[in-house]
């Protein structure tokens, strides 16, 4: 039985904004466990971003975590409800025990400081390294670990001398900078060039065996999917649709949406077939349609399905989905 | 719009309507109903749009400050429509022509008048009495009736100056934005020059030099003197002062327009990077379409925002001029010049300065509020961060799950 | 630096139309006025003919337009103009006016930066509560209140009141002159009290002069700072685990960098923003000087005055180029 290094309970997001309350996730649950690759995915505004950011509070106004637990087992055995932590407490665990990688490594890095400093900041803010100076010569080897270049000279580049796949080798840097439990990969490799992509995503598989992290990698390509998890949570519309490893998923998909969006895309693990588009729009999450969300676009739509929330049901060992059918 | 579906979809969450958001629905719909009356089905087409201004305008109702200026600004607007006619004595009516004792008199005193005047040919003499709630200037006018007929003067050259000045610098902007290249260098530059002039300075040079001119056309044609006189509620006699009211008024628009040229032109620049305006070309719809229905809708925001910013920023300018001795000079009713006797005599006649001042102070802080509030809402960046305090309205929610 | 030199001389060369067009504007402005200037330079009605033909002659105002502006603008940069009202060259009465008026925008200036930087900050670090709801009213009746309404108000309570400022004349500069700014020298020689002479006489039309700026870099810098705040990049710090004073640091930094350019450009709309200031302190400054270089028709000193604006105008904006280089390592010339 593996161990859960984080366990999601119930957590649920609300966007107060001016047109509405924006459910962007509700009820969600589901583990991490130690060691593996967590694929979260779905389609864009399904609400993956925003359940990887409240794992450690990162929601800023109008958005607020209205409810739900999130435990955080730690090596000594001990577990942590993180939501209920004080925001001084939740911040030395941010990016020390839980990192954070974000998708565009254009936006996420400070233009004014040099990415030598960046990195060593990360260092020097959890008391790894004494000041900022030390932190500096030690983000030479980071940079190294990262396979830059000529680190030592790159360490006292700014941002905008570095190339975009440079920047997110230096985000991903930050990021492992100090051997974090967990690491949070948010679409790492979407705002970068397509030859880009899959050097970066190797780093992080090698990073990952190195140092033996647990890594949620969000994203909604399903070939990087097949290619770096083990399992798979698929997200529609701000609720869990369907929880399995990565085999049961791409083999034995079980709610409507996951085999949809599996024939939408050329199937990763299986022959190219005729690709299918999945009829419909994601639904407005002010006024989600009622019921199943998918309903409105599910071929398969009961007659309970617009009246009955389905809850998320085991229906084969580690295989969870949210469906009537099952 | 589907989602209206009936049992399809959850409710909306709703926010307690107040009040106030009630009164700008109803507004919002009259406004839709009324345009309909012109464009066939134009209420059936623009739903979302309607439903977009009904929520912007709650974002408005939730914000004070903004909610302030609106009401400074609609009283602003109700006196200089009305003004000329609530206030107690005519601005052509010169007290110290028959009580000497009537000049500069203090706030909430009484004075008693022997008049002399010529009504319809005869000679008339009546005995009356004068009070000055908020005192008297150097002619033994009542401050306080200036004060709401010089609102009159404030408003109209307000509304016309907007009308105008911005109108051109928009023009100029989107043209030059659109087409760039040697258009764009001419007009920019032109721009430039204007933008390097002290907007005060130019604008006292050309209403110290312009006056004469204005004159000379306006009493070369009658229709329009009428109309000005009409517009400003002056008297007909005072026809000869015109020059002066109007110079400051073409030295305004002539000031206010390169701000708008300038921000125009810069959103205009990466507006038509956009595909809608590549399909627009492709599909050869002329060029003013797609200047005026296409890109200017799409950037008209902060320029709203300015434009409103810009009606306090006229009145300050001319109430500026007017203390200069420039443009609106007695008889004509003017805030500025009331300081500008006020000045002569301070601190002795202090409430021709505090009462002006409040009033114009007033006046454009209102229209800064509300245009400040308008940033908020109408930048869809911004719009998107206000937090709604949640308030449920009856049970409603999630009661199915 | 050498890319700095080339970046300076292409930037000279855009303001080149720009200070044409600007004298030019004031030309065609003497040009079209019905008024004859000549007469009232001449000393009024009373003028005698001939002293009439004299100045028309010696302004070559009896030459064709062209003729005329090429004889103003050679005699400014000779400076040979004479102002007609009192026989000096235009640039020597600029230059004597210029001084106060320098020092006036220096103490505008001063109450700008004290005023207008931490109340900008204090707002946008305290966004959308209450303290920042007050602070938003006040720098918006900051720009709301025209100069002329509250410069008596002050005169009043600081003047007429408290006895705190003078208002009559110019105290001199100290003996030893090196800028010719008295303030500035008064520092440089470490003169205090012809220092707190001129601090007595300049503070309050500084403040006043200063106030509505003040209002425009309070709202500029809580938006900015705003701005920076709610970058992806302020978030990935969060990630990070930065306490809370070492994010603000960093969005200070990025949101400083166009408050300083901003500064640059209010630094000259204080110099050129005077008139109205130095008529009602009584400073004999450049504003006052184009005020009445209107009221007398004198185009001469009005062409000077104003061609002088110019020059702080693309000076202002090339400053704030120069400092948006030097702070911004993305930005290069």
């Amino acid at each position: 039985m593996p161990e859960p290094i984080i366990e999601i309970k119930n957590l649920s997001v609300y966007f107060y904004t001016y047109a509405g309350v924006v459910k962007a996730i509700e009820n969600v649950s589901f583990d991490i466990y130690r060691g593996e690759t967590l694929a979260l995915v779905g389609e864009t505004g399904c609400g993956k971003s925003v359940t990887s950011r409240a794992i450690t509070k990162l929601i800023e106004s109008p958005g607020r975590i209205v409810s739900g637990q999130v435990i955080y087992h730690r090596d000594d055995g001990s577990t942590v409800d993180l939501l209920k932590l004080s925001e001084e407490e939740i911040r030395k665990i941010r990016g020390n025990e839980i990192a954070y990688i974000f998708q565009d490594p254009h936006s996420s890095l400070d233009p004014l400081y040099t990415v030598g400093y960046q990195i060593g900041e990360a260092m020097e803010v959890h008391g790894k390294v004494k000041n900022i100076k030390e932190g500096i010569a030690k983000a030479v080897d980071i940079l190294r670990e990262v396979l830059i270049p000529d680190p030592e000279r790159r360490v006292k580049n700014y941002p905008h001398e570095l190339s975009g796949g440079m920047k997110q080798r230096v985000v991903i840097g930050i990021g492992i900078a100090n051997n974090p439990r967990l690491l949070i990969a948010d679409e790492p490799t979407t705002a970068l060039d397509v030859t880009v992509q899959a050097q970066i995503l190797e780093l992080l598989n090698e990073l990952k065996r190195k140092y033996n992290a647990t890594v949620l990698l969000i994203t909604h390509n399903l070939g990087v999917v097949a290619e770096t998890a083990q399992r798979v949570v698929v997200m529609y519309a701000g609720k869990i649709a369907e929880i399995g490893t990565v085999d049961q998923i791409f083999h034995n998909p079980l709610h409507p949406y996951t085999a949809a969006l599996l024939r939408a895309v050329p199937n990763p693990l299986g022959k190219i077939e005729k690709l299918e588009s999945i009829p419909g729009t994601v639904p407005n999450l002010i006024t989600p349609p009622k019921g199943c969300r998918f309903h409105p676009r599910c071929p398969l739509a009961e007659e309970i399905c617009r009246r009955k929330e389905p809850e998320l049901k085991e229906v084969e060992p580690g295989h969870f989905v949210a469906c009537h059918r099952y | 719009m589907a989602e209206e579906k009936v049992g399809e979809y959850e409710p909306r969450e709703e926010y307690e309507m107040s009040i106030l958001d009630r009164l700008s629905d109803r507004l919002i719909d009259g406004l839709a109903s009324f345009i309909t009356l012109f464009k066939k089905d134009w209420k059936r087409r623009n739903q979302s749009r309607i439903k977009e201004w009904k929520l912007m305008a709650y974002a408005l109702n939730r914000s004070p400050p903004a909610l302030l200026g609106l009401v400074i600004v609609i009283i602003y607007i109700f006196v200089g429509i009305f003004g000329p006619y609530l206030a107690p004595w005519p601005y052509d009516f010169f007290p110290v022509n028959y009580n000497y004792s009537t000049q500069l008199a203090p706030p909430g005193s009484t004075y008693f008048l022997n008049v002399t005047e010529l009504q319809n040919g005869y000679i008339v003499h009546y005995m009356t009495y004068i009070h000055y709630p908020l005192g008297s200037d150097t002619y033994g006018r009542d401050v306080l009736s200036i004060l709401l007929e010089g609102a009159r003067t404030a408003l109209v050259l307000d509304i016309f100056i907007i009308l105008i000045g911005p109108t051109i610098g928009i023009i100029l902007g989107l043209i030059s934005g659109y087409y760039g290249g040697k258009v764009d260098e001419v007009i920019m530059r032109v721009t430039d020059m204007f933008l390097a002039f002290p907007g005060l300075i130019l604008a006292i040079a050309l209403s110290a030099v312009l006056p004469g001119r204005i004159q000379n056309f306006l009493n070369a044609h009658v229709w329009a003197q009428t109309l000005v006189l009409k517009l400003f509620a002056l008297h007909p006699r005072d026809v000869n002062n015109l020059g002066k009211l109007l110079s400051v008024f073409v030295a305004l628009v002539i000031v206010w327009w390169p701000g708008y040229a300038r921000v125009t032109r810069g959103s205009t620049l990466t507006e038509k990077e956009n595909l809608y305006v590549e399909a627009a070309r492709a599909i050869g719809l002329p060029t003013r379409t797609i200047l005026f229905r296409h890109i200017l809708p799409n950037i008209i925001g902060p320029i709203l925002v300015m434009i409103t910013m810009d009606f306090g920023g006229i009145i300050l300018t001319e109430a500026g001029l007017s203390f200069l001795g420039l443009g609106a000079v007695p008889p004509i009713p003017d805030w500025g010049n009331l300081i500008n006797q006020g000045s002569q005599q301070f601190p002795q006649a202090w409430w021709l300065v505090a009462f002006p001042g409040i009033v114009i102070v007033t006046v454009v802080l209102g229209w800064n509020l509300l245009g400040d509030g308008l940033r908020d809402i109408l930048d869809p960046r911004t719009r998107r961060s206000l937090e709604f305090k949640l308030k449920k309205k009856g049970k409603g929610g999630e009661s199915n799950a | 630096m050498a890319g700095l030199g080339k970046f300076l001389v292409r930037r000279a060369l855009t303001f080149v139309p720009t200070l044409i067009g600007v004298t030019l504007i004031v030309f065609i402005i003497a040009y079209v006025i019905p008024a004859n200037p000549v007469r009232a330079w001449a000393g009024g009605e009373k003028a005698s003919q001939a002293a009439i033909e004299m100045i028309k002659k010696e302004y070559h105002l009896d030459q064709p337009w062209y003729d005329q502006y090429i004889f103003l603008v050679k005699g400014l940069f000779t400076n040979s103009l004479l102002d007609p009202l009192n026989q000096e060259p235009v640039f020597t009465n600029i230059g004597n006016r210029f001084v106060v008026t320098f020092q006036l925008a220096l103490f505008a200036f001063f109450f700008v930066v004290l005023i207008g930087l931490p109340l900008g900050i204090i707002s946008a670090l305290k966004r959308n509560k209450a303290t920042d709801m007050v602070l938003r009213i006040v720098a918006l009746v900051f720009i709301s209140t025209p100069i002329y309404v509250i410069a008596y108000l002050f005169i009043w309570l600081f003047f007429i009141h408290w006895n705190m400022t003078t208002l009559a004349g110019i105290p001199p500069g100290p003996p030893h002159q090196i800028t010719h700014i008295p303030i500035i020298d008064d520092v440089l020689t470490l003169n205090w009290s012809n220092f707190v002479e001129q601090v007595r006489r300049f503070w309050l039309p500084g403040f006043t002069l200063g106030i509505a700026a003040a209002g425009v870099l309070m709202r500029f810098t809580r938006n900015s700072f705003l701005e920076a705040y709610s970058r992806d990049s302020t978030l990935f710090l969060k990630a990070k685990g930065v306490p809370k004073s070492r994010l603000y640091r960093h969005v200070l930094k990025n949101a400083l960098v166009p408050v300083i350019t901003i500064l640059a450009l209010q630094f000259g709309g204080l110099l050129s923003g005077t008139p109205i200031t130095e008529t009602v302190f009584n400073l004999p400054g450049i504003g006052r000087y184009a005020l009445q270089s209107i009221m007398y028709l004198d185009f001469p000193a009005l062409i000077g005055v104003t061609f002088l604006y110019a020059i702080v105008f693309v000076t202002a904006n090339l400053v704030a180029d120069i400092l948006y280089a030097v702070i911004d390592p993305r930005v290069r010339f």
